[in-house]
């Protein structure tokens, strides 16, 4: 019998002597803990009433921490299957010792119990730490006051804790599958030599290309946001699918091809370069391609969260123009009720000056909202039973336009950012309007609303206008015909007065609404701008505080990709080395080689990362104007700007690891002189 | 031939009181692999070395091509002491001058065989049609021509042997270095080898060779034995047959077993 804690020994010394491998893994246990525990507590309540926007905020974590379990259990069980890989043969020397089965699975459980353990330690204090950071970072980004200290619920460590037992159990079970169901000579036997290298795949190549062009072309064909929605996922899917075909059988061609190209293959740091690299490239590839996706996505994420937090003002203020907006909807068959409208402003006048304040910068506008399907032959109707988000949604905003934007009678000046929106007339029942468009600045308003319904903005003249709600009343039924007045004001006080003075609005307006219309259809909202400010800082900070997470975790799971490739094949390359340096490679050919084959590699992932940033451009802009972002070339620099310093972060990163191989490489030959 | 001890000046390789103690990492037993081993390399020598298992030739070779270090002694070659030379000048060194033939043939399984003969070419930066000017004699010498496009797992260990050969000869070095080149082979493909050896010998190659076998080592001119580190007798073909030195040599190990000493 063995003596008690034999196989906790031995799964320790086990673990350190592979040191260079789980120390690295055990630092993205602690992270992944970390990030989790801070995301686990952030949804778990604690900033409602404690932040502005804290009920939004709320949502938007509890949606991000179901994100994160998938991609951290995916992202550990990548990097961990690299480490049970490096360990195989070792597992394979036991079991040839007469380890059994049952010893094998004792010493996995030990080993991932031991990294939970001491992730889950370190994880823990890390998270408590960062979750202060965090709430000052979401603080800030909702403009909102430091919220007081809180511990967090006892919850939260418990549901981490579950969370990650629950991961570490499928890793041992998955560490266990690989050792039981292959023999102990496998186990051992696990060198790349014994076979060619693989054929280039013509089918494979082909099948990649067309993956990644469908891909693109979802993307590049999105003409509205509906449609981008709809195409996202599947276009995604391509794109990861295209990826990785093409980085399989595109890295076996190259090396093909490189090594026709003679004057090219024989030179010292390519020759060995380009050979060891077609053996290796199936492996390679994947490691490759899935550095390129990850790249992507924190591109895309941090490209995308930064520029909504960067336009949020721009959104805030076209959408809430003033302090204060009052909206009133009038029924259609009403039409704008001017009459109405004088009351309201009185009413407004003298509430203030009752309070003591005075308005500043009132303004008003008039504006007729059509919800209806458009129709490629330039006609507009709805019918009662079309549900709103069918094919060809269409929302108009009519406005009566003044000046220059003031057209001819029976014509309109008309702006859209769809770009399948080509017709010169447009017809409501027996009104046609003839269309001439005009540029997006001279569009005030709401250009691109949080709305994911395609948007029209007319600008018609002031009789047409009654004569344009009578006849889309009869092709759209009466809810999708709204005659929309704002009016809107600022109190230039302090937010409490802005607060109490609006607040008995909303039920004196209404008060005198109920008065005068007994019957039909009208509405009516009192938006307070900084209230509604919140949510909006709450919506888009959290979504960039999750991004940055994100990112976060999905770097790390590059950093390690990168370094264990760099480490495994390390060891695989040191004899090979050694036997050069005994033919008479200098040292620093070694270098050079190496930095040769590191720079090959290090170039592909990153490209192909910026060039699937750029075809997604559209699509991610298309997304984003649902958010009320619509400055495309701020949404360009921002992509660009973290595009170059992604790569400036990634070229640090493959300098680090190149150096861990470089280390290992350089070191055997080193010990091959024997000095 | 120019059998002679004297040195002259045609003399490639010198080693002089070569040295060479093993001390492992945790210091319990260091080993003297070699002790003060001394001898001369004339051009166009044709050097056999012989020695039981462990008594140090791999150690000497390695040392004489400049891959590991002497504890003491010097190694001169073509007059310029190796020992005090840089690392960097050691690698052009052995690429350029030396061809070594490692016992175990150290071919790159990721290489095929042209590749891997072509290495040291590739390290010096010779252009690609020098290579395959240079490559096509030596390959149809040692008959791995329709070979060479194979990867070494894919050939017999003849045929790695040969191409491990055809490595070192491509560089045309000023000596060859082999250790047991014939270890891995049948009677009849060492044979070749050693036909080989021999015809360029007469071409003027200077050959260092390790073996353990008699019948190749009288091919040679002359006979290095090595027992414990130490050049414990040397045998010079002077006017003999092939079939005389090899009984020449035979009656030495029968002695040299017998362990009677001799120098
Ligand atoms: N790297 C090393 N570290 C410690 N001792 C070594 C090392 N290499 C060789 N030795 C020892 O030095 C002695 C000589 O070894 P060497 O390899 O030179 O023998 P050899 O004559 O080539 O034997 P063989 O005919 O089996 O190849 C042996 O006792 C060996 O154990
Ligand atoms: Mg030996």
């Amino acid at each position: 019998m063995r003596r008690r804690g034999f196989f906790a020994r031995l799964s320790v010394s086990g673990m350190r002597k592979n040191g260079r491998l789980y120390v690295p893994y055990v630092f993205s246990f602690i992270l992944s803990v970390a990030m989790y525990f801070i995301v686990c507590y952030l949804a778990s309540g604690v900033l409602k009433g404690r932040m502005g926007g804290g009920y939004t905020m709320t949502t938007i974590m509890e949606f991000g921490r179901l994100v994160m379990m998938l991609f951290i259990a995916v992202f550990l069980f990548y990097t961990h299957s690299f480490l049970v890989r490096r360990r195989l043969s070792e597992y394979g020397l036991y079991s040839v010792l007469g380890m059994s089965r049952r010893g094998l699975s004792r010493l996995a459980l030990w080993e991932n119990g031991i990294v939970y353990g001491i992730g889950l330690a370190f994880g823990l204090v890390l998270g408590l730490v960062l979750t202060r950071a965090s709430e000052l970072f979401l603080a800030r980004m909702t403009r909102s006051e430091t919220p007081p200290i809180l511990w967090p619920d006892g919850r939260v460590f418990l549901e981490t804790a579950l969370f990650f037992a629950l991961v570490s159990l499928l890793l041992c079970a998955d560490t266990i599958r690989r050792l039981v169901f292959k023999g102990a000579r496998e186990l051992m036997r696990q060198k790349e030599s014994g076979e060619k290298p693989p054929k280039a795949n013509w089918v494979i190549a082909l099948l990649g290309f067309l993956c990644l062009g469908a891909g693109y072309g979802l993307s590049l064909q999105a003409r509205n946001v509906l449609s981008a929605l709809q195409s996202f996922a599947v276009a995604v899917l391509f794109v990861i699918v295209g990826t990785f075909l093409l980085f399989y059988a595109g890295s076996v061609m190259l090396c093909r091809l490189l090594k026709e190209w003679k004057s090219f293959y024989y030179r010292t740091a390519n020759f060995i370069s380009v050979s060891t690299m077609s053996f290796r490239m199936q492996r390679n590839a994947m490691g490759l391609a899935s550095i390129c996706i990850l790249s992507t996505m924190v591109l895309v994420m941090l490209s995308s969260t930064l520029s909504m937090n960067i336009g949020i003002d721009d959104v805030i203020r076209t959408r809430y123009p003033r302090d204060i907006v009052i909206t009133t909807e009038f029924d259609p068959a009403v039409g704008f009720d001017r009459e109405m409208e004088e009351k309201l402003r009185t009413l407004v006048a003298d509430h203030l000056s009752e309070e003591g304040v005075s308005a500043a910068n009132i303004a008003q506008t008039e504006e007729l909202a059509l919800t209806g399907i458009w129709h490629g032959d330039g006609t507009f109707s709805l019918n009662p039973d079309d549900s709103s988000l069918s094919e060809g949604a269409f929302v108009i905003y009519v406005r009566v336009g003044e000046g220059e934007k003031r057209p001819e009678a029976g014509c309109a000046f008309a702006f859209t950012l769809e770009a399948d929106f080509v017709t010169r007339t447009l017809t409501f029942g027996d009104m046609t309007v003839s269309l001439q468009e005009i540029p997006r600045e001279k569009v005030t308003g709401n250009i691109a609303s949080l709305s994911i319904v395609p948007t029209l903005h007319l600008y018609v003249r002031e009789e047409d206008m009654p004569r344009l709600i009578q006849a889309a009343r009869q092709v759209i039924p009466e809810e999708g015909v709204i005659p929309t007045w704002n009016y809107m004001f600022d109190l230039p006080y302090e937010e409490e007065v802005r607060r109490t003075v609006s607040q008995p609005l909303r039920e004196m307006a209404w008060e005198m609404l109920r008065e005068s219309y007994s019957q039909g259809r009208y509405g009516l909202a009192v938006y307070r701008g900084n209230e509604e400010r919140e949510d909006f800082y709450a919506l888009y900070g959290g979504l960039l505080y999750l991004g940055i997470i994100l990112s976060l975790i999905f770097m790390s799971a590059v950093v390690l990709v990168m370094y264990y490739r760099q480490v495994t094949e390390g060891y695989e390359d040191r004899e090979r080395y050694a036997v050069m340096r005994r033919l008479g490679m200098r040292r620093e050919m070694i270098r050079s080689t190496v930095n040769r084959q590191l720079r090959m590699v290090f170039f592909a992932p990153i490209v192909q990362a910026g060039l699937h940033l750029a075809f997604a451009f559209p699509l991610i802009a298309l997304l984003l104007s649902s958010f009320g972002i619509s400055n495309r070339p701020l949404l360009a620099l921002i992509s660009l700007l973290a595009f170059v310093v992604f790569t400036l972060l990634y070229a640090l990163i493959y300098r680090v690891t190149g150096n861990a191989y470089f280390r290992i490489v350089g070191r055997d030959s080193e010990d091959t002189q024997r000095f | 031939m120019a059998d002679t001890m004297e040195k002259t000046d045609n003399t490639i390789l010198e080693a002089k009181c070569l040295r060479r103690v093993y001390t492992s990492r945790f210091g319990a037993h260091p080993v003297t692999a070699l002790d003060n081993v001394s001898f001369a390399v004339t051009e166009g020598e044709y050097i056999a070395i012989m020695g039981e298992s462990g008594s140090g030739k791999t150690t000497l070779l390695n040392i004489l091509a400049a891959i590991d270090r002497p504890t003491s002694g010097q190694v001169l070659l073509d007059g310029r002491d190796m020992t005090t030379v840089s690392e960097q000048h050691l690698a052009d060194f052995r690429r350029e001058r030396l061809g070594y033939v490692f016992q175990d043939f150290q071919l790159l399984d990721t290489f095929t065989l042209r590749d891997n003969i072509f290495l040291p070419l590739v390290l010096s930066e010779v252009k690609p049609e020098t290579m395959e000017k240079r490559l096509r004699p030596i390959a149809e010498k040692l008959g791995i021509l329709d070979v060479l496009g194979k990867y070494p797992y894919e050939v017999s260990g003849g045929q790695k042997q040969r191409a491990a050969v055809a490595r070192a000869l491509i560089v045309s070095p000023r000596l060859i270095l082999a250790d047991e080149p014939t270890g891995a082979l049948d009677s009849h493909a060492s044979g070749q080898l050693l036909d080989t050896f021999s015809e360029i010998h007469r071409e003027g190659q200077t050959i260092l060779m390790v073996t353990h076998s008699a019948r190749a080592a009288s091919r040679a001119g002359r006979i290095l034995f090595i027992r414990d580190g130490r050049i414990f007798h040397q045998l010079y073909r002077g006017e003999c047959t092939d079939e005389q030195l090899y009984q020449k040599i035979y009656d030495t190990l029968t002695l040299l077993s017998a362990g009677v000493e001799r120098t």
